[in-house]
């Protein structure tokens, strides 16, 4: 659906984006993740066709973007970083303005409506967009962007700023939508990310460091990792020398009701049953026994500091 | 069509701030103000014209309507960069310029909307701004033709102040810069014509092509003249075309 090919893009002597490569496909859900600064927010500005590269390409449908802005204007919903409105409008005026612009001419007022209930503005369609608080205008932003039946969502960052129960409901709206729409989502918040977006896409100081599927990229960090909280009369050197037969560990610390233990098997064997039999067998009673996943936030943090993932 | 559709939003943003209405009142009171001294004095000389004879062209026309016009000129020149400074330093300060331009329209389209607006807002100043004229056509009996030609050229005149102004507003978020750049510029472009009689000859056409109001004597006459009419057309189309090449170089480095 859209495809950028070889994206350069200088501020003066900085460069900013370097030779960035990737395509969006039809109905996914892709996120964008970096660290503030990563050139993020000047990719998306690229992508809706408001800043022109200094070379390379995006096409959109096929179609080069800078050719024929306007189709991709018709089919784009965008919602930029700061989600900027203007504050002497009201909410259902304002929406109703950008309905018009969008060009729906058929059912205005009925398309108005329908995103100011999916987006939960009903409450305050009548209130000047300066009057509201941030979640809300956020909100705001999000119905604009919805209006129009838009082929392209792009979201940067569209959860900054809002409290934890609006982060919530904001993400349940885009995981909605994510079901029949293809959407860009900008983000720096990992959670976000594992929680929405079937691939994703890392950048840093301008350069793509990854572009998998989240599951894939979660497996090449996996260590497999065990973790284990031990309770009884056990003789812990015991233990631990039992278990160095097949496993790695790791750590050892106590808890209150017992020792935590941390595994990693040093073959590629199941190691569940040996675990279980060798606790047992030392007159351990195992209370916790579960696989640690490496989180999201290790590949990121791994990526951005050293450079890669192995 | 859109053109129309940006205008509107634009101009009910502009009358839901106190500064549409406070330039309107200051400009009405500041125009209110000249005619109501130019009708006293019309008086007073009517008076001394009718112990002596000869007094060539003393009609309201010529004594109260022209100045009038000429007056209300500059004073719009002082107010029209107050409401075309918003116009694109605004919508950059916000960010919603970014917004509108992801919306299916052309930069044309945001342009002519944005000076249609301020069109909008200049038509309501002119037409409180003529009540006094039209009191006159009451009680006296000026030429209406010449009248509406004077006010179609203190439209256009407004119109080209406005393309300017909007040029400039486009070049920065900050609208008190804006603002002064207007200003700055208006006024160099008036003051020209106060020094065409000092520079040299070979200069002298130069300053005569540049200087703005000059341009709207003929109208203030009542006269539309083909080639200032085509003047002030051309500022307006030079500006709006500045503004457009203003926008599409800085997508290129912002």
């Amino acid at each position: 659906m859209l495809k950028v090919q070889h994206l350069n893009l200088s501020y003066g002597s900085q460069q900013v984006l370097f030779d960035l490569n990737f395509s969006l496909n039809q109905g996914e859900i892709l996120g964008f993740l970096g660290p503030n600064g990563a050139g993020k927010s000047s990719t998306m500005r690229i992508l809706t066709g408001y800043l022109k590269p200094s070379s390379g390409q995006v096409l959109f449908l096929d179609k080069d973007i800078s050719e024929d802005p306007i189709f991709l204007r018709k089919h784009l919903g965008y919602l930029p970083e700061t989600a900027p409105l203007y504050p002497e409008l009201k909410v259902a005026e304002y929406l109703s303005w950008v309905a018009e612009l969008k060009g729906i001419v058929k059912n205005t007022s009925q398309e108005v409506d329908k995103v100011i209930s999916e987006c939960g503005l009903s409450k305050v369609k009548a209130k000047l967009i300066g009057y509201l608080s941030k979640g809300y205008r956020q909100r705001v932003g999000l119905a604009q962007a919805l209006l129009g039946n838009p082929k392209l969502i792009i979201l940067d960052e569209p959860t900054v700023g809002l409290d934890p129960a609006q982060v919530r409901e904001i993400r349940d709206l885009i995981k909605k939508l994510g079901q029949e729409k293809t959407i860009l989502l900008s983000t720096h918040i990992l959670s976000e990310v594992e929680l929405l977006c079937k691939r994703v896409i890392i950048i840093n100081q301008g350069r793509i460091l990854a572009d998998e599927d989240l599951e894939n990229l979660l497996k090449k960090v996996e260590k497999t990792l065990y973790v284990l909280l031990v309770a009884g009369e056990v003789d812990l050197e015991k233990l631990k020398l039992d278990l160095t037969n097949q496993c790695e560990i790791h750590k050892i610390y106590k808890v209150e009701d017992g020792h935590i233990l941390e595994i990693s098997p040093k073959t590629k064997n199941d190691i569940r049953s040996f675990v279980f039999d060798t606790v047992v067998k030392n007159n351990g009673i195992l209370l916790e026994f579960y696989p640690k996943r490496s989180s999201l936030e290790e590949v990121f943090v791994k990526m951005i500091y050293r450079g890669e993932v192995h | 069509m859109k053109a129309f559709i940006v205008a509107k939003k634009d101009f009910n943003i502009l009358f839901r701030s106190p500064l549409a209405y406070l330039t309107l009142a200051c400009f009405l009171f500041i125009s209110g103000y000249f005619f109501v001294s130019l009708v006293a004095q019309y008086q007073l000389f009517s008076l001394q014209a009718m112990q002596m004879q000869g007094v060539e062209n003393f009609t309201p026309q010529e004594w109260i309507i022209r100045p009038y016009l000429q007056n209300s000129a500059v004073i719009l020149l002082f107010f029209i960069p107050l409401i075309t400074m918003r116009t694109f330093s605004e919508e950059k300060k916000l960010g919603t310029f970014e917004l509108l331009l992801s919306y299916p329209v052309t930069e044309m389209q945001v342009v002519l909307g944005k000076l249609l607006a301020v069109a909008g807002f200049i038509f309501i100043a002119l037409f409180l701004n003529a009540i006094g004229p039209i009191l006159l056509f009451i009680y006296s009996k000026p030429e209406l033709l010449p009248t509406l030609a004077g006010y179609g050229g203190l439209f256009l005149l407004a119109l080209g102040f406005s393309a300017l102004g909007i040029f400039l507003s486009s070049l920065t978020e900050n609208q008190i810069v804006s603002a002064s750049l207007s200003f700055g510029a208006l006024l160099v472009l008036w003051l020209l014509g106060w020094i065409k009689d000092v520079v040299p000859k070979s200069y002298k056409e130069l300053v005569d092509f540049c200087s703005l109001l000059p341009h709207f004597e003929s109208f203030a006459k009542g006269v539309i003249s083909g080639a200032d009419l085509a003047y002030l057309c051309s500022f307006l189309i030079f500006f709006v075309g500045l503004t457009l090449l203003s926008l599409e170089n800085q997508r290129w480095r912002v």
